[in-house]
């Protein structure tokens, strides 16, 4: 016999037809009907609260840093104003993610600070020096980091993870906007990139501590 | 269904109160609790919860609207159906929803341990759930969610037992 039915004969059998509780017939019918109203009360409820305070899933326009070349090879130099040097090519205005040598140019000019977005435990072993260590678990509950009141929300930052496919740059990058950062860069072929091509890596041994410095 | 059990005079009317009705009285507990618990660290973090339901690369790129109204329906789906559970309210409907819910949950685990995705759940903030997995989406992680749907199933099957307000009901012209 199916549950619904047992539980149907259960019944009957319990109050002996004296019982104001469902029948038999359409008892499934009622529990699914009681399940769709849930699932339109949790809904409605769902509409109304993301309507009061929406989630950001993607980077809005930030202020984008620029670099402009000097015209000798690797050699760039950044300039987040909107000045030319004169002499010197037309500055590049960065988009939101950036290259490798474009993130170079960034950390030589040491007009951007550079976060990273892995975890911990990936962090210690080896970082872009200098690069502070900020996931966005330490952003949950809606507080505000401790590595934040170190850095200058008006500053480029660029943000890199473990390259490829990884999400957590980006979503970094959401949380420092809500932050009020206004300069925010994703370097997109992460840290691995950075490796390969033979730049320097600090690491960093206390895991217990937050960032590297600047 | 969600009045099974029920008798004129009330739970005790029918006897002493079975075994059976306990332990479904404690998988009720168990559920509606976990539910509970995991919609109030989603519900107080949103944005968190949407980047998690990002993390399993289930909602195509543009379709971003879906998983922003998931990050806020989920959470008070779990809200609503788990303090049912607990107070034996509409029972059998509640954890009907709930087996959905926990069916979504262990197609979208396993999915993401097929696909060898590195993803944190991040389904009860910082503190473990109730099987005590750490890092990423594992098996332990799907154990714990095919536990959490086979309760929803008993309740669904058996339904919530006697110690419940389902189990009150008026007799009839009182």
């Amino acid at each position: 016999m199916p549950p619904f039915e047992a539980a149907g004969a259960e019944m009957e059998k319990a109050c002996g037809g004296a019982c104001v509780c469902g029948a038999r017939s359409g008892a499934a019918a009622r529990v699914m009907g009681r399940a769709i109203i849930i699932v339109g009360i949790a809904g409605l409820i769902g509409v109304i609260d993301s309507a009061r305070r929406p989630v950001q899933l993607a980077l809005k326009p930030t202020a984008p840093a620029t670099i402009r070349a000097t015209g000798a090879g690797q050699g760039t130099d950044v300039d987040t104003q909107t000045d030319q040097v004169p002499g010197e090519t037309e500055p590049v205005v960065l988009d939101v993610r950036i290259t490798l040598e474009q993130a170079r140019a960034l950390y030589d000019s040491g007009d951007a600070e550079f976060i990273d977005a892995r975890e911990a435990n990936e962090y210690g072993p080896g970082h872009i020096p200098g690069a502070y260590n900020l996931t966005q678990a330490d952003f949950r509950g809606s507080r505000t980091p401790d590595v934040l009141t170190y850095l200058d929300p008006s500053r480029p930052v660029v943000i890199y993870c473990g390259g490829g496919e990884c999400h957590a740059s980006e979503n970094v990058a959401i949380l420092l906007q809500q932050a009020g950062f206004t300069s925010i860069h994703i370097m997109v072929d992460g840290f691995p990139s950075w490796v390969e091509a033979g730049y320097e890596v600090e690491a960093t041994h206390d895991e217990s501590e937050e960032g590297g410095g600047s | 269904m969600s009045g099974g059990g029920c008798c004129g005079t009330g739970p005790r009317a029918c006897g002493s109160i079975a075994v059976g009705s306990v332990l479904l009285l404690a998988l009720r507990l168990f559920l509606g609790g976990v539910l509970v618990y995991a919609s109030l660290v989603k519900i107080g973090d949103p944005q968190q919860f949407a980047f998690g339901i990002e993390a399993y690369r289930l909602v195509p790129e543009d379709a971003k609207h879906l998983t922003a109204l998931g990050a806020f329906v989920v959470p008070w789906m779990e809200l609503i159906v788990g303090a049912m559970l607990v107070l034996g309210v509409w029972s059998r409907s509640a954890a009907a929803v709930a087996l959905s819910l926990m069916g979504l949950f262990v197609y979208a685990v396993w999915s993401v341990i097929t696909r060898d995705l590195d993803v944190t759940c991040g389904c009860f903030g910082k503190m473990k759930g109730p099987f005590g997995c750490e890092g990423p989406i594992g098996m332990c992680k799907l154990a714990e969610n095919l536990t959490l749907f086979a309760s929803a199933l008993a309740l669904v099957v058996f339904g919530p037992g006697s110690i419940a307000l389902d189990g009150l009901c008026r007799r009839r012209g009182a």
